[in-house]
């Protein structure tokens, strides 16, 4: 059986700081940003992509998770399910890649948001719903650094938009 | 400046918040303005479409308080519900037929309150429990069939144009013994007006479960809600009369839009019915036909699954 000895196909990313990053591309095609910027460029163009609202050191992890997840399955419509939005489940590996500071966190959701990886975006938001469950309004701002910034007024109002919620 | 969560844009926010359930969203609400801000739009979406009253003093001035905030836009379905403090706290007045008055100051608030509720397309009269005035007549408080006489005359006032109007009274099996609904105390004039006509011009789905008492009152008012509905995409009717094995007979009415039809305890001639299926054959893709045991005509309805095809 014959086997391929040709190189995997790279991709070079330019940075908001100017760095170059080369990445296979089918680790860079988890973000369909990418993916559908690549394909307007043409098969086998060498031209670097440049990622403007990325850094170096947030592009980096992004890949290290598109690298991790390069093979999983293309999100289904299921997956869009209530119950799936619901749960805060996260898988063992993507848990450790999240234990990073919060700024570091809200750069790797918005670098998902931004490249369209949905999957990545989920895990972040996913991550931080975790941060806030089963918390007080008091312990939420301690997790986040959060400013208090409701008159009475203003914060009676949304006590009582919370009653309404789900009013049966 | 470095990121911080209340800094992230409302679409992020959003993303958290879908994986979050109601308490801790409602506790996320009370950190910030920012957050509440940005969490506004889907926990009004999905936990601020329904707006209830058991017609209570309390209750009505609660609602009258939610109809005045910025989240009464999200309100797509009101619900009107009879349960043991119904009425409270409010003197219901009575004509000689023991209907409440359709001139009460309460009617006035409740039109001003639903107007409010800009949104709103689905009107639902739910009264789940065994109670009727007539039962136990108090002057503060009402009974089922005083329920479903204030939603016609609210329908009638508002000219609400409903999508969905759904009437649940007692369900099936509570259909017994004196819980009835009495057409004389429910304001069924209110269907003759052109208001109402109008709020049910454009109707989709109408669910109707109940058992009206033609002891006193042979008029079989349920019927004359579908001629008025030409665009009925869903029938569920389940309409149960005191006067259990006579046939009802009624026109032929043409619904060229409905594709799910279910009836339930009401004994139709299968000419009748076949010439209201023979309206709504060309559209229709459910059909579910349920009957007494005693009653059972199944094999006279093997004709109408022919019609069908």
């Amino acid at each position: 059986m014959a086997t391929s000895t040709e190189a995997p196909k790279t991709v070079t990313l330019t940075t908001s700081d100017n760095a170059d990053i080369q990445v296979e591309r089918e680790v860079a095609e988890r973000s369909i940003l990418i993916k559908n910027l690549l394909e307007d460029l043409g098969g086998d163009s060498n031209e670097a992509i440049p990622i403007p609202n990325v850094n170096e050191a947030v592009m980096k992890k992004v890949l290290e998770w598109c690298e991790q997840h390069r093979k999983d399955p293309p999100a289904s419509q299921d997956d869009d399910s209530d119950s799936r939005k619901k749960s805060t489940d996260i898988d063992e590996w993507d848990q450790k890649f999240m234990q990073v500071d919060q700024e570091m966190l809200f750069e790797i959701i918005l670098a998902a948001n931004y490249l369209d990886i949905k999957a990545l975006l989920d895990v972040g938001c996913k991550t931080v719903a975790n941060m806030i469950k089963g918390k007080s309004p008091d312990e939420i701002r301690k997790t986040f650094n959060i400013q208090n910034d409701f008159t009475p007024e203003e914060e009676d109002q949304i006590r009582r938009e919370n009653e309404w919620a789900e009013d049966r | 400046m470095s990121l911080h969560i209340a800094t992230l844009p409302p679409e992020i926010i959003e993303g958290v918040v879908q994986h979050l359930q109601l308490a801790d969203l409602c506790m996320l609400r009370l950190t910030c303005k920012a957050l509440a801000e940005k969490s506004s739009y889907y926990f009004g979406h999905t936990y601020c479409t329904q707006a209830s009253t058991n017609l209570s003093l309390a209750s009505i001035q609660r609602l009258d308080d939610r109809s005045r905030s910025p989240g009464a836009k999200y309100v797509t379905d009101f619900w009107l519900r009879w349960d043991e403090e119904a009425g409270r706290g409010l003197i219901w007045d009575r004509g000689a037929s023991k209907a409440i008055l359709p001139d009460l100051p309460v009617i006035q608030q409740m039109r001003d309150i639903i107007l409010r509720f800009t949104n709103c397309r689905s009107f639902r009269i739910d009264t789940s429990d065994e109670n009727d005035y007539t039962v136990s007549p108090r002057t503060d408080s009402i009974g089922c069939s005083d329920v479903v006489g204030f939603g016609f005359i609210l329908i009638a006032e508002t000219g609400l144009p409903l999508e969905r109007f759904s009437v649940y009274c007692g369900g099936h099996g509570n259909c017994h013994g004196h819980f009835r609904l009495k057409t004389g105390m429910i304001h069924t004039e209110q269907i003759r007006r052109p208001t109402f006509k109008i709020a049910l011009s454009n109707l989709k789905e109408l669910s109707l479960w109940l058992l009206i008492d033609t002891d006193e009152n042979p008029y079989i008012w349920p019927w004359d809600l579908i001629p008025l509905s030409a665009h009925l995409e869903k029938l569920e009717w389940n309409v149960t009369l005191r006067t259990y094995g006579k046939f009802f007979y009624f026109n032929p009415i043409r619904l060229s839009y409905l594709q799910e039809l279910v009836i339930e305890g009401l004994c139709i001639s299968t000419t009748n019915l076949t010439k209201f299926l023979l309206g709504c054959r060309d559209s229709l893709r459910s059909l579910r036909l349920f009957q007494h045991p005693a009653g059972s005509r199944l094999p006279k309805y093997l004709t109408i699954f022919a019609i069908l095809r």
